[in-house]
């Protein structure tokens, strides 16, 4: 624990993208109990109007207020990015410990799947995917799509950080306590290996949210969803770039700069003390 | 009467992949031994490095799988232990490794080591009771449990390290503890103390141990019984008094002579006659492995394997020299390993 705290104070990066994140969660927590979100619907207000005071970000063509819709797609946004990482990286540490601890043909098998399906393009398919199902498509179901393709990069890296334990001594000694296969996993390996999990996590979480957002973009999100994502694609959809409304499509992407840049160092920041190598000696 | 644990014909062999056949490392040839633990003692296994010593460890214990034969705990091959027999075989044979940082999972504090097996063959019912069973132990090392437990390894030293790993061997009151060099990455100062303990299972717990070291001095200083590997088999075998004192193999000549002794008159090695290995074959099963460097070495022994000849009761050495000698089955080399009791003895007398 005072390693920790030592190691925090010496490298802010992780400090510095959880004040974003918790600011942002702030600004939503505050804007949900003084705006609410009721009028990020469309015909809430008069269409195409620039900030003012009546409407503090404007509103798009379809008469959605805008920073209604700003506080709204914050956490639907989020939610994607979690559920997509998280569920990405449960299958990634289920199939990467299993490889990396048993080895033999079970490695072979989900070595081989994995190294098959890491080449495709992932947003090719996930296009492929999301038009088929299109009308279905609620924000969970879009994460789990999402997660469906995110698993097979944390399978290869947590299967190379396993294979670097699995031979160490305290797993013998394990054994010898009569600790199972399982046990081993779970007591000797997995706790080793947390920082590093959780810096994967933020990458997955990072990633989830980047390939949301690109279906989004394309117009392959919840339609009646104010996500981020959506709100990106409603401004090209109705040409807000060219009719200078840049309220509409400006916000958003400033709010997904921020998400990135905060994950980014956090996970940077763990990615460090996961791996002694990276930090900085000063 | 079935031997606890069992080497019988083990082979074991590394590398030699698809494309590169030749490049094969024998570790261990043939080789067959069988442990009793009645009457508790302990027997020393000694070599240079690539001898063998640590694949014939880690086969003994089932942590690698032997290419030829098999390793069998009470008459089953370990492979084919069922659940019960392999937990029983974990409580009956433990293990201390070479290395006293990397047996330890940085993760927890030492209390881990102690603990786990406690709690996975339910050893104790309370916690309570779980406490005077690691303090016990520990004490048992010399240690002392308010200065042990509740500490990171790497709060601890060495030796203190490698001292609970012998109290976390001990927990399970196994009949036989593999010891891997326990004290060869010890600060010397702090050797004397860990092989202290080590006997001391033998005493106060009839545990019996087979200790795997380079060095014939620290063998000799707690061993009863010895056997001398070279190159993956037994070159020579029996009771450490008279293998180190009178050794009879060329190679056990060669290990004896190379301790120092603290005597200015007497030069190092002076008069050891040691034939060049470097291009020796790598794979050469054919004849005595040790031909090559042997300075007697005879037209027999590039063309046959020796055979294990018993010069003694408690002594058997593979050379063709001794080949007046009667010769003994390699599967009998426990027979001459074995300490006879006190109770046995006085029954012969008074006979």
């Amino acid at each position: 624990m005072k390693k920790l705290a030592r190691f925090l104070r010496t490298n802010p990066s992780i400090a510095i993208g959880a004040a974003l994140l918790c600011g942002m969660l702030l600004f939503w927590l505050v804007g949900t109990i003084t705006i609410g979100t009721s009028r990020a619907v469309p015909l809430s207000g008069p269409p195409d109007q620039p900030p003012s005071a009546r409407y503090l970000l404007g509103t798009d063509s379809a008469g959605r207020q805008l920073l209604p819709v700003l506080i709204a797609g914050i956490p639907l946004t989020l939610e994607i990015g979690l559920l997509a990482g998280g569920v990405g990286l449960l299958i990634g540490t289920l199939l990467g410990f299993s490889a990396g601890y048993f080895g033999g043909s079970v490695d072979s098998i989900i070595r081989t799947t994995a190294d098959v399906i890491l080449p495709i393009p992932a947003l090719a398919v996930l296009v492929v995917i999301a038009s088929t199902i299109h009308t279905l498509l609620s924000v969970e179901i879009m994460a789990l799509v999402i997660a469906s393709l995110a698993w097979m990069y944390p399978t290869r890296t947590i299967r190379a950080q396993v294979l670097s334990l699995r031979n160490r001594a305290f797993v013998e000694v394990g054994r010898f306590s009569g600790e199972t296969h399982v046990d081993i996993i779970f007591r000797e390996l997995m706790p080793n290996l947390l920082p590093y999990l959780a810096a994967s996590f933020v990458g997955a979480v990072g990633a989830g949210i980047l390939a949301g957002i690109g279906l989004e973009a394309l117009g392959l999100g919840p339609q009646d969803k104010p996500t981020l994502g959506m709100t990106i694609f409603w401004a090209i959809y109705y040409g807000a770039t060219l009719r200078g409304m840049w309220w509409w499509w400006g916000p958003p992407i400033v709010v997904l700069i921020l998400v990135f840049m905060s994950l980014f160092l956090i996970a940077q920041g763990l990615d460090r003390y996961a791996n002694p190598r990276l930090r900085r000696t000063a | 009467m079935v031997p606890l644990l069992e080497a019988r014909h083990v082979t074991k062999v590394f590398g030699g992949g698809l494309l590169d056949k030749k490049r094969v490392t024998v570790a261990l040839f043939e080789f067959t031994l069988g442990v009793e633990v009645e009457p508790p003692s302990i027997t020393a296994v000694v070599g240079e490095s690539g001898s063998g010593k640590t694949t014939l460890a880690r086969t003994l214990l089932g942590l690698a799988a032997p290419t030829q034969g098999e390793v069998r705990y009470r008459g089953t091959d370990l492979k084919r232990l069922s659940r019960e027999q392999r937990s029983r075989f974990l409580r009956d044979v433990q293990v201390i490794f070479q290395d006293p940082y990397e047996v330890y999972n940085p993760f927890y504090k030492v209390d881990h080591v102690l603990e786990t097996p406690i709690r996975k063959f339910n050893l104790a019912s309370s916690r309570s009771a779980a406490r005077a069973l690691i303090e016990e132990a520990l004490h048992g090392v010399g240690l002392r449990a308010d200065e042990t437990l509740g500490r990171y390894p790497h709060q601890l030293s060495g030796g203190q390290r490698q001292r609970v790993m012998v109290a976390r061997a001990v927990l399970t009151r196994p009949r036989l503890i593999i010891a891997d060099e326990p004290v060869s990455m010890v600060d010397s100062s702090l050797r004397a103390t860990i092989l202290e303990s080590l006997s001391e299972l033998k005493r106060s717990f009839g545990i019996s141990l087979i200790y795997i070291t380079h060095d014939l001095t620290t063998a000799y200083q707690i061993a009863d019984h010895i056997v001398v590997l070279y190159r993956g088999s037994a070159v020579e075998a029996g009771d450490v008094e008279r293998v180190v004192k009178n050794p009879q193999h060329p190679y056990t000549q060669l290990l004896v002579g190379s301790i120092p002794l603290p005597n200015p008159d007497h030069a190092w090695q002076r008069d050891v006659v040691l034939a060049d290995s470097s291009d020796a074959p790598v794979v050469d099963l054919t004849g005595c492995r040790f031909a090559d460097r042997c300075p007697y070495v005879m037209e027999v022994c590039t063309t046959a394997r020796p055979p294990l000849f018993q010069t003694d009761p408690r002594r058997v050495a593979a050379c063709y020299r001794l080949d007046h000698a009667p010769t003994l089955r390699s599967e009998d080399l426990g027979e001459v390993l074995v300490t006879a009791t006190p109770t046995q003895a006085n029954t012969l007398t008074a006979e």
